[in-house]
């Protein structure tokens, strides 16, 4: 029932999307997720679980859910990977010794068979600090240039000082509203 | 012989997709032709020019066009983002190289870029469409600047940058017909590229056409894909792709048939 609504909903004015924030612990998810809705810097604790909220940009309604990114609970993400348009994949650019870790978490996403036409924005976080990795190199660590068959963007951030998310929002609104789902 | 080339030939036309690589300065239109591919080949509207923003990654179209299964990939066009170019080249069958046709300072910086990105081995042999996009602006455009500055941008033609309207009223007495002009970018396009300085006058590893296009209009897209597909399917390298995918699938099915025997056995 709340699925014909929704979809009845979609058609008149706003759209819909559900998007997945993913990425290893502190990489600055939950920062990202109120900086979005809020507008504000909110001090956070570490996620267990998930917090999910609603950020409407340019005529889509996101539902953005931002899970924990702890080794013990990432398991749990593929429980929230059904009916996922994107996925926000976010890179904490000066956890240099995590790369390899975080790229390994990335290629399973990607291999997911419920996640295979969802959108990749990915969000190389933290460039308000020294020594973050620009986002050629975080690119290059991902390995972004093995993804062939769907739609990437990568885009520099700073969720601290709210640079660059909604660059990323806006070419993620683009992409989907070109899209049939 | 002639019915394995033909298995051959009908094998890359009919189940393998055809991967075309879109590739150029930035600001070139890259992703507007793309998006004007889709519009033409699919049912899909595709984005307009001005929803496009500067690619940061990769862009696909998927279509049909001329009998063939094409599927593109458009790569951001930003200095820091063409290092992730030559991934993609060992398994592209063709490339689309846009150059900006109105902004004749950026010539020489294309043909450089293009230089470079064909004298990697991984791409020896693709068909290479260059095409001078943007052909409705430099209609209007004032070419003066081409005529006076070859190669690097001078500091005096940095200033009239703001396409049409300014320059072309700005300089009225010097500006050529209108008609003339569209054949005068591709001259001198021409003259970058196969000049006497121009690479491509020695360049026998690829082999590359130029076409104008508009990708905002439309004008000239089909001509440049019908010379793509076409390219394609004369070209050797595509002929070689074809023949490892056929054995990497051979390979595949020998596999699983000796899986089935064993579990026969069992």
């Amino acid at each position: 029932m709340g699925f014909v609504l929704s979809k009845l909903l979609s058609l008149f004015g706003e759209r819909e999307a559900r998007i997945l924030v993913l990425g290893l612990d502190n990489a600055g998810k939950t920062t990202i997720l109120y900086r979005l809705q809020v507008g504000e810097v909110v001090s956070t604790i570490p996620t267990i679980g998930f917090n999910v909220e609603t950020v409407t940009y340019k005529n889509i309604k996101f539902q953005v859910w931002d899970l924990g990114g702890q080794t013990s609970i990432r398991p749990y993400w593929r429980c929230y990977f059904p009916n996922t348009q994107a996925v926000i994949y976010v890179v904490d650019s000066t956890d240099h010794e995590r790369l390899a870790t975080t790229k390994q978490e990335f290629h399973s996403i990607l291999e997911e068979d419920e996640l295979k036409d969802a959108v990749l924005l990915v969000y190389a976080n933290k460039q308000d600090l020294p020594g973050a990795l620009s986002e050629t190199e975080v690119a290059e660590g991902l390995g972004l240039h093995t993804i062939k068959t769907r739609q990437y963007a990568i885009f520099k951030t700073s969720a601290i000082k709210g640079e660059g998310l909604f660059e990323g929002l806006e070419w993620l609104s683009g992409v989907l509203k070109t899209k049939t789902w | 012989m002639f019915s394995l080339i033909y298995g051959l030939y009908q094998y890359l036309f009919s189940k393998t997709e055809l991967h075309v690589l879109i590739v150029g300065l930035d600001g070139a239109g890259k992703t507007t032709l793309l998006e004007r591919m889709k519009a033409i080949y699919t049912e899909t509207e595709g984005l307009l020019p001005h929803q496009i923003l500067p690619t940061v990654g990769l862009n696909i179209g998927r279509f049909e066009a001329h009998n063939a299964r094409l599927i593109l990939w458009d790569l951001g066009g930003a200095t820091q983002l063409r290092g992730i170019w030559e991934k993609y080249y060992e398994d592209a069958h063709a490339v689309i190289f846009v150059i900006d046709g109105s902004d004749a300072r950026r010539y020489a910086e294309a043909s450089e870029v293009l230089r470079i990105a064909l004298s990697n081995r991984a791409l020896h042999g693709a068909p290479v469409l260059v095409a001078a996009n943007k052909s409705d602006v430099a209609l209007l455009s004032n070419l003066k600047a081409v005529d006076t500055t070859p190669a690097v941008t001078s500091g005096s033609a940095q200033a009239p940058s703001d396409e049409k309207a300014t320059s072309t009223s700005s300089a009225p007495s010097t500006s050529p017909p209108a008609e003339a002009s569209s054949a005068d970018v591709m001259g001198k396009l021409h003259k970058t590229l196969w000049g006497s300085e121009g690479f491509l006058s020695s360049w026998t590893a690829n082999n590359v056409h130029l076409h104008s296009t508009c990708a905002r209009d439309g004008t000239g897209v089909n001509g440049a894909v019908t010379w793509l597909v076409d390219a394609v399917r004369r070209s050797p390298r595509s002929l070689r792709m074809a023949q490892a995918a056929q054995q990497e699938e051979e390979r595949q099915q020998a596999a699983r048939r000796v899986g089935v025997r064993r579990n026969a056995s069992m």
